[in-house]
């Protein structure tokens, strides 16, 4: 897109958030709109794209502003935004992947074959068999290792980035934060929350699971690939995926080397309107 | 003073569906720019004023151009008006986000994103996590970043406007109709 395409976005962008302008280029863009049915759908496609970034925690701190005080006030736009909140919230949680038939397929080629195909296949796959074997007595050796090294990353990052607000969660309470007893304030502005889960078991497993869901048990996010931070788990989403009013719940789960889940404790907060 | 919504279709003019529902979506962006909270009745007030002034046969050249000044007459008019300041606070701030609108809102998000391919799906994973940069995901599917992004953006209004369908076919959501069917001469 052209630089001069960028400039206008920008204004539409603007206009859209109730942003001060000068008369004569607010009435520019309005008769364009009216005029033009091109430049009606770059505007509906702004204002689309606008509720889009703010779920994704993709707005400046004044822009949240705006986006909250004016551009929510209209009900249409509110529509809008909680239709396409509703559908971005099925993209935080990860979903059951669809089981492939692959052995399935390997087996029926297999059958397909002639005896002596079947048998220098045969050969083949035993020999594959022992190299994979050895390959994998490398590769966990290597495994271990690398999350050596992550743990040592982890506990050496730093804190959340600017714009952030950070609460430390303790399992049925809330300890800390703008919040009082177990509610979170999310002031406006607010791009992402990090919710730093205390666990006495953050040494006992490479990885961790959270999800978040809300009291009526409908899961919002799921996150599996969390690794430890001293004695907690940090859990970073997008403010936008939170509701004010709303009760929430997080169950905090650690992942054994192979795979295998624990169920650990859970968390509980209030979002305050 | 608060303007009377027109809901007798001879009241109104004589506008195409497409053109009529296309001219009231700008007059409500025009009235929302200017944080009026009932922008959708104030939109009817301008179809209505545009009714009374062809009542005696008269036309108006450009159509878009003539709605533009009404709603900016329409406007002046409602700040103006006494009872502005309580018409703003009700109805428009309250009902729209209750619990069990909340959680229809959920189930048609699950129906409709189930619809989607595998492909689809990923693609739009990656953009709302944010997993890898656009340029990595371009990469992967032979697009330009811009491709991708009008793909996601196409995908995204796919999904709304079946939430819409699905919202209306349960009756959640009453549909703007036009109020007649001629454009003849305008």
């Amino acid at each position: 897109m052209s630089t001069g395409g960028n400039t206008e976005d920008s204004l539409l962008r603007r206009y859209l958030l109730g942003d001060g302008m000068a008369e004569a280029e607010q009435d520019r863009i309005e008769r364009s709109y009216f005029e033009s049915d091109q430049g009606f759908d770059r505007l509906l496609e702004i204002e689309d794209d606008l509720i889009d970034t703010y779920i994704r925690g993709g707005l400046s701190p004044g822009e949240r502003l705006q986006f909250e005080r004016h551009f929510l006030a209209a009900k249409r736009r509110r529509e809008r935004y909680e239709a396409t909140r509703a559908i971005a919230a099925n993209f935080f949680r990860d979903r059951p992947r669809p089981r492939h038939s692959l052995l399935r397929g390997i087996r029926a080629f297999f059958v397909m074959q002639s005896p002596a195909a079947r048998a220098a296949m045969a050969v083949l796959g035993i020999g594959t068999i022992v190299a994979l074997g050895l390959l994998g007595a490398g590769y966990a050796r290597l495994w271990r290792e690398n999350a050596n090294t992550r743990s040592m990353a982890a506990s050496s990052r730093p804190g959340p980035a600017r714009g952030d607000l950070a609460f430390v969660l303790a399992p049925g309470l809330l300890r800390s934060g703008t919040g009082t007893g177990n509610q979170i304030r999310v002031a406006p502005g607010v791009g992402w929350l990090v919710l730093r889960l205390e666990t006495a078991a953050s040494r006992q497993y490479p990885r961790f699971a959270a999800a978040l869901s809300t009291a009526p048990g409908e899961e919002v996010l799921r996150q599996d690939r969390l690794v430890p931070h001293g004695d907690a788990v940090d859990l970073r989403i997008p403010a936008g995926v939170l509701t004010a009013g709303q009760d929430y719940a997080i169950s905090l789960a650690g992942l054994e080397p192979d795979g295998t889940r624990v169920d650990l404790q859970s968390y509980t907060f209030h979002v305050a309107k | 003073m608060k303007p009377e919504p027109s809901t007798d279709p001879a009241s109104v003019c004589f506008v195409a569906d497409d053109e009529y529902a296309r001219l009231r979506r700008c007059l409500i962006m025009f009235f929302e720019r200017r944080g009026c909270l009932t922008a959708d009745i104030l939109a009817d007030d301008c179809f209505a004023r545009l009714a009374a002034s062809m009542k005696s046969g008269w036309k108006p050249a450009n159509l878009r151009n003539y709605m533009f000044g009404i709603a900016g007459n329409v406007y002046l008019e409602y700040m103006r008006s006494p009872e502005r300041s309580w018409e703003e606070v009700p109805a428009n701030m309250s009902g729209d986000s209750n619990a069990p609108a909340a959680e229809d809102s959920r189930l048609i998000a699950n129906v409709v994103v189930g619809r989607l391919s595998p492909e689809e799906r990923e693609l739009l994973e990656s953009h709302y996590l944010d997993k890898v940069s656009w340029k990595k995901l371009a990469g992967g599917t032979g697009l330009t970043q811009e491709g991708l992004r009008v793909r996601v953006m196409r995908l995204r209004n796919r999904l709304l406007e079946d939430f819409g369908d699905q919202l209306n076919s349960i009756g959640l959501k009453r549909k703007t109709t036009a109020p007649s069917v001629s454009i003849d001469g305008l």
